[in-house]
């Protein structure tokens, strides 16, 4: 999921930290990968815009297509950080989420990232079919993640004085009624996401089999 | 299917004072911008912000319309805000809203005047990795979007999308299968061609004139001195906080 949390709602502590964590992850991820790696560069590059790509079909429903978990399992855990970056970097270029949030949304998606591909991995071992793995996967992250964004609104809710100094700035929000309106939208478009992830993967197994060896798909 | 494929075409093609300013002033006025439509709390300044923004777009010789329908979309999302804070306040949930959209024009303003490449120089002068990624993310969209536009065509022209839920689901899961071999391949001999004329996970960027202060800048100079004056004006006598 990605999120959509525009300019200008979050406190600045709230998003100045998303900021400093992502740099942080970022700066761990240059150091832990293989920057002269040309092959995996080019990979990274092409996954992050086919996440741009499937974001712009239309489903007919009010979501979006992400790819972050089969971004995470393909990519790994280091260069999917790099590809939710530079994704969620463009998108907020023209509105789709803010800019000051770039940082949150880039911990977000890759939070989809990493706990789809532990997901998959760990659940590979009972599951024999890799589609359906995928799958849940895609569910199960997905729906923790859309708990994680209910859950830093709770946190940025809490007492926007404290950040702004200034009460009726943020106000306060209901809290209930923003996670009910997000669960919403969000528990189905993670169902449909999921079987749309396991449905390209069975589709892929079948048309060229040995694509994925190597990542375990 | 294609809004950063119009970005693309408007920050390329078309010509005003705002496309030939450099990047370093347009970059600046811009996080002026930003900083304003955060930390403001008064909806009569984010109303100015607007009501400017949009004049210079229009300056820009952007399509208002378009671009305005655009910073739209993030305001479908500040309404989940907005719903949520409607019982304690009127004003609050109309300065989200309006924060929502007035950073997203400052940013479609800045994008559509700015070729993408000159954006991810910045990038790559922090990380060369992070901004071979980023100049290569933007180069694969267009080729990909291109090959998603022609398949999505064919896919409704032959009633893919028309069947009810489950059969749409499975024809656009065989359609994003199909498209992400399509990718696989077009990045796999991209990587060859790369490779056979010397790449080496170094795109070199260097910078060009478009960096420095020209002429053009009176324009991006003329909104951050606007910004600056109302950020004066209302540190100076406030705006009590909403409408005044």
């Amino acid at each position: 999921m990605h999120i959509h949390i525009p300019d200008g709602f979050l406190p600045i502590w709230l998003w100045v930290l998303g900021y400093m964590l992502m740099m942080l992850f970022i700066y761990i991820a240059l150091t832990k990968i293989n920057e002269d790696n040309p092959k995996k560069i080019v990979w990274t590059s092409a996954i992050a815009a086919m996440m741009l790509v499937a974001m712009s079909i239309p489903l007919g429903i009010p979501y979006h297509l992400n790819l972050t978990v089969l971004a995470g399992i393909i990519l790994g855990p280091w260069w999917s950080l790099l590809a939710c970056f530079v994704v969620n970097g463009v998108l907020a270029s023209f509105g789709h989420g803010g800019i000051t949030i770039v940082g949150l949304n880039t911990l977000i998606t890759w939070f989809e990232a990493l706990t789809g591909l532990y997901l998959y991995k760990n659940l590979r071992k009972m599951l024999e079919k890799a589609s359906i793995t995928v799958g849940i996967s895609t569910w199960t992250s997905l729906t923790l993640s859309a708990l994680l964004v209910i859950g830093l609104v709770a946190v940025s809710g809490v007492n926007p004085a404290l950040a702004m100094h200034h009460e009726t700035l943020t106000g306060q929000i209901s809290i209930t009624t923003f996670a009910f309106l997000t669960l919403f939208f969000a528990l189905p478009g993670a169902a449909v996401e999921g079987v749309i992830t396991a449905l390209i993967l069975a589709y892929i197994k079948r048309v060229r089999p040995t694509l994925f060896e190597e990542e375990g798909l | 299917m294609g809004t950063i494929y119009l970005v693309d075409y408007y920050a390329n093609n078309l010509k005003s004072h705002m496309h030939e300013a450099s990047v370093t002033m347009k970059l600046l006025t811009t996080a002026i911008a930003i900083l304003l439509i955060i930390t403001t709390h008064s909806v009569t300044l984010l109303i100015i912000d607007f009501a400017l923004t949009l004049i210079f777009i229009g300056f820009s010789n952007l399509p208002v319309l378009r671009i305005l329908r655009w910073s739209l979309y993030p305001a479908f999302f500040a309404s989940f805000f907005a719903i949520s804070q409607l019982p304690y306040s009127l004003i609050t949930p109309l300065i989200t809203i309006f924060r929502a959209v007035d950073a997203a024009l400052v940013m479609l303003l800045l994008i559509n005047t700015t070729p993408y490449p000159q954006i991810f120089f910045m990038l790559s002068k922090i990380s060369r990795t992070l901004g071979n990624i980023a100049f290569l993310t933007y180069r694969f969209f267009f080729i990909f979007i291109e090959q998603a536009e022609k398949r999505f065509t064919t896919l409704k022209v032959r009633g893919g999308l028309a069947g009810g839920l489950t059969r749409t689901i499975k024809n656009i899961s065989h359609f994003i299968g199909s498209l992400f071999l399509v990718f696989v391949d077009i990045s796999e001999e991209t990587y060859y061609a790369m490779k056979t004329r010397g790449y080496s996970g170094i795109i070199s960027c260097r910078p060009g004139p478009w960096m420095k202060i020209n002429s053009h800048d009176w324009m991006p100079f003329t909104l951050l001195t606007f910004l600056t004056l109302i950020i004066i004006v209302y540190w100076l006598f406030g705006f009590s906080g909403g409408l005044i």
